[in-house]
This record gives C-alpha cells, structure tokens and sequence, in this order.
C-alpha cells in the first residue's frame, strides 16, 4: 500500500510537474546567479521580514502540494487510496509525513542551502524560524491530507444559476478546472501573472523595447503546460464521447479558440492595466496571439503524438530557447502566434481522429 | 430517422494496443438488422465498438452503406453512428441535461426527440442534478439517450441492459425495436441472453482469439 501510495502521489506528483519545476529552475537559476541567490538570502536570514516573502513563496507552493494530493484522492481512478485508512494512525501518520517530505523536497533543499550559510554566521534565530516554518506547513499539510482520508466522497455541488440553460461545451474544460484544479489554477496565474507585472513595472526602468515584455508572455504561456496536460487528459477521460460527434473542424477549432480566449483572460486584464504608456495597446492583441498559440500549439503536439505528453516539460524547454532566439532576433509575435495557431489548425483539421490515450 | 437501410463494412480492420493486436477482421459485411457481439471480458467488444464510432484510431476502413467511410467522412459518419458506452464516465459537475442538450445540437435531433427520450427512459426527475448524484442505472440511462440521439443509421450499445431497473429494460427494448422498424441498424452488446427479451436478433458474433466470427443463433 505504501509503495502505491508513494507512486500515486510523490512520483505522479513529479511526473506532472516536470514542466513547472523546468520553468522555475529555469528563472530561479538561469537568469539569477546562485551568488546573488546566497547573497539576498543571507539578507533575509538577518531581516525577518523579508524571510517572510521566502515564506509566502512557499506557502504557495505547500498549497499546490496540498491540492494535488486532494485532487488524487476525489479522482474515480485513484478511489483504491481510500484503503489507506484501515492502516493503523501511527504507520499512516510516518507514511504522510514521509510522503509530504518528499513533496515539500525541492523546497526543504533550498531551506537546507540557506541554512548551511546561516549555521556559517551562527544565525540561529533564523534556523529555529526555518525549522519551525517546516514543522508547521507539514502538520498542517499532514492534518489536511488526514482529513481528506476520512471524507467520503464529497457530492458535485447543484449548479444555481442557469440551470435550465445547458453549460455550453467551451466551457466544460473551464468549469473542470475551476472545480476540480483550483490550485492549480490559482498556482499557475500567480506565477504568470507575477512575471507579466514584473516586465511591465520594470520596462520603464531602462531602454527597453517590446521584446522584454515579449520574454515574460513567453515564460507565462510555458507556466500554463501543467493546464495543457488537464485539457488533454480531460478530453481523453471524460470527453471520449465527443469523439463520436460530427463536429465539422470549424466547430471544434473554434470551441478550442473559446478556451484560449477565456484562460488567458487574467493576463489579457494584467496587460491592459499595466501596460507600459510607450506601448501600444495593439501589442495586447499580439500578446494574445502568442500567448494562446504556444498553449494551443502545445495541445495540439500531444494529438499528433500522444506520447508526448510525457514530454510537455522537455517541449517547455526547448521551446523557450527557440522563442527566447525568435524574440531577439526581433520575429514578430504576430508572426510567432500566427504560426503556432496555424501548426495548431493543421493537426485539428487532419490529425484530430488519430489521438489515442494510451497509458504505458 | 433514416429510411434507408444501413450496412457496415469492415476491411482489413487491425487494432493494436503496443503492439499487442486487440483485434484482426480482414473483411465484415454486416447486413441491415439486429446483430448481437458477444465475447468474454476485455475480448475487444469496446474496442471494436468505439472504432466504429471513430472514437480510436485504428488501422483498415469502416464504411457504412458503402457511402461515407469513417476516415473519409469524419462529419457525415459521425452524424449516422451512435454509441452508447457501457460505462460511462462523464465530468461528475455536468449534469444529463448539459450533455444531452449538447449532444442532441451535434447530432441534429429532431424537435421534440430529447422529452420523448427523457419520457421514455424516464429520467425528468434528476437529468438537471449534476451526474456526480447519480447512481450507476441514472448513468447508464443517460448514457442510452445520448446513444439515441438524432437521425442514426447505426446505433451500437454497449451491454445496454446492465444496471437498469426492468421497466427501463422493457423501456430499452421498446425503443430498440421502434427505431429499427424506422430503419435503424443496431450492434449490441451483452453478456446477458436477448433471446430472454422480446428483441428479435438478425445475427450473433463472437470475438474469440482476437477476431470476429459469426455464431448461429439457437
């Protein structure tokens, strides 16, 4: 049971998250250097407030953790977990907090690090506020999961408002998302949207141009490979039978068009209300050319080859290196968009049919 | 509905999970009527089914009436074949309303076909409570209209009596033997005897070592 346990949240957690992790390593190591990494956290180990935004980036990610081990237990295939309960407290409680270790690693190795240059100063005021930051998300992490175990399954919530008109088919993805990847969701637009607004704030620090704008919109689409998994494995899983539907290629391209339109919304607003006075607004138009085609692009690759799914976060990659080249070789991001779009229409029109969900 | 009779044609269909073959039918024609496919668990009924319905790819043509091939015509195929699941899973927050309304705009259900179903199959009480309610009956029933929906030429169902009360299975039957009287061709499926309803079988297949063969009805 534990070994299932472990593989059905520790390594699944992981395995579809390899995109997020690439994306922050990516930021977090590729564009600052680990001296400037020593340097502001040592910093923080003798402020205590700053040491709070180290807090609050990882209380964001303690949620994610705290989401995806939920998210697993009201999923229809992982019922089997429920089991987990008939296992006596104290074994279940080593095995939560074994598994939630194991989770919270990437950020207990950054703890670590700062705290290897604390224990160097002989910050020890800071060490026993790290220590105890961890101890309490991973009781609390540990009482959440607990309580997760002992709720039956929770009945989907009566919808109030129109309930005598059906949910149009655009939004049955949205709506998914929003009940059953809230985190995710929220995860995903936070780190999006941060990037967005730290573009457009530092734009007019200095002689930048639109290709700086450009690189964040990038990075923010990347972040959103998590939603594109959600989307495919929704459609496979659940929406198998609209597969059997004479939906001309008109219709499901434009149904996919909706979802674009309506995930990106967030930045589309973060983008009117922030953008720098220098730039146009038509940029904003560009923007969501882009920003739609890398996401819709990249759901249409795992169409024409389903296994890639596997591979979304090496896409994620890759595909920031080639867009980070376009982008300052000056391609337009009208032409990028348009392309990813067109690539996207090409595999609707003729390889739709051919996508298959197969586990290995 | 279709007044014109509806015939399936199988070539050189070949379906393969990693290599391993599922299932192998060089040629199939299937004559209009009632045909029954049998075959033990996880023979490839499912798997053979939703190839028909163009919901897996597969390698080999299906054609229906000789006229619109499933690859071909992806738009018009789809608008003639209907497949009901055995169980099925639908996103637990929509409700049998949100799916059939969707579903009966795709398939261009006549007016007035979506309340005769809901009537039939009896389902008014719930169809507007989110699916994640229902107990695995109301799902199966939503399963079936859906399975019914617009002008079909061939409606395959998969196991279309488990989980049913018997007045539903009455109801099944009924409906089965209404639309093949307008002209509708069916493929079913079941581990249980039709022979114990009132449903008149034109033909019985098995699938057995990973092919499709035609058994005679006794």
């Amino acid at each position: 049971m534990k070994t299932v346990l472990y593989r059905t949240l520790v390594t699944e957690f992981y395995r579809q998250n390899t995109g997020f992790f690439l994306v922050i390593v990516m930021l977090g190591f590729g564009i600052i250097r680990s001296d400037d990494h020593v340097a502001v956290f040592q910093y923080a180990m003798t402020s205590p407030s700053i040491l709070l935004y180290y807090f609050a980036v990882w209380t964001l990610y303690a949620v994610k953790i705290i989401g995806f081990v939920r998210q697993q237990f009201r999923h229809p295939a992982y019922r089997f977990l429920h089991y987990f309960r008939l296992i006596s407290t104290p074994q279940r409680v080593i095995s939560w907090l074994t598994i939630t270790i194991s989770l919270l690693l990437p950020i207990l190795a950054y703890a670590f690090w700062m705290s290897l240059y604390a224990i160097q100063n002989q910050q020890w005021m800071a060490i026993i506020t790290l220590i105890l930051f961890f101890a309490a998300i991973s009781l609390l992490a540990l009482l959440i999961f607990e309580r997760t175990l002992r709720q039956s399954d929770t009945e989907a919530k009566v919808r109030t408002f129109a309930q005598n008109w059906p949910l149009p088919y655009p939004l049955f993805f949205i709506q998914f998302l929003l009940r059953k990847h809230a985190i995710l969701v929220l995860v995903t637009k936070f780190f999006s949207g941060a990037l967005l607004l730290g573009v457009c704030l530092l734009y007019p620090t200095d002689d930048y141009d639109e290709r700086l704008l450009a690189i964040g919109l990038l990075l923010g689409s990347l972040i959103h490979l998590g939603l594109t998994t959600e989307h495919y494995t929704f459609e496979h899983e659940y929406l198998l039978f609209v597969r059997n539907l004479p939906l001309s290629f008109g219709k499901r391209f434009t149904a996919h068009a909706l979802q674009m339109l309506l995930i990106f919304i967030p930045e589309i607003i973060l983008l009117f209300r922030y953008l720098p006075d220098t730039v146009s607004f038509l940029f904003v138009g560009k923007a969501f050319v882009f920003i739609s085609g890398i996401q819709i692009a990249a759901l249409h690759r795992v169409y024409q080859h389903d296994k890639s799914l596997e591979k979304l976060s090496a896409y994620g990659l890759w595909g920031f290196i080639v867009g980070l080249l376009l982008i300052m070789f000056h391609v337009d991001l009208t032409i990028l968009g348009g392309f990813l779009w067109g690539y996207a229409a090409w595999i609707n029109a003729y390889k739709y049919y051919q996508s298959e969900f197969q586990f290995d | 509905m279709s007044f014109f009779v509806g015939m399936l044609h199988v070539k050189n269909y070949r379906k393969a999970y990693h290599g391993r073959i599922i299932l192998e039918v060089p040629e199939l024609q299937l004559q209009p009527g009632i045909h029954w496919i049998r075959g033990v668990n996880g023979a490839g009924k499912s798997t053979f089914f939703r190839s028909v319905a163009g919901m897996l790819p597969f390698e080999g043509e299906i054609w229906l009436n000789d006229t619109w091939e499933v690859k071909r015509d992806p738009v018009a195929f789809r608008l003639r074949v209907n497949y009901a699941e055995a169980e099925p899973l639908y996103p637990e927050y929509l409700s049998a309303f949100d799916l059939i309304s969707f579903v009966a705009k795709a398939k261009k259900a006549p007016a007035g076909q979506v309340d005769a179903l809901v009537e039939t199959l009896e389902i008014a009480s719930f169809w507007k409570q989110p699916v994640g309610t229902y107990s695995s009956g109301m799902l199966k029933k939503t399963s079936l209209i859906l399975g019914f929906l617009g002008n079909p030429t061939l409606i395959m169902l998969d196991e279309p009596l488990i989980t049913i009360d018997d007045r539903a299975v009455a109801n099944v039957c009924q409906l089965i033997d209404q639309y093949h009287q307008n002209g509708v061709q069916f493929l079913l499926s079941s581990h249980q005897d039709f022979r114990l309803t009132d449903l008149k079988m034109d033909s019985s297949y098995i699938i057995r070592n990973q092919t499709l063969e035609e058994i005679h009805l006794s």
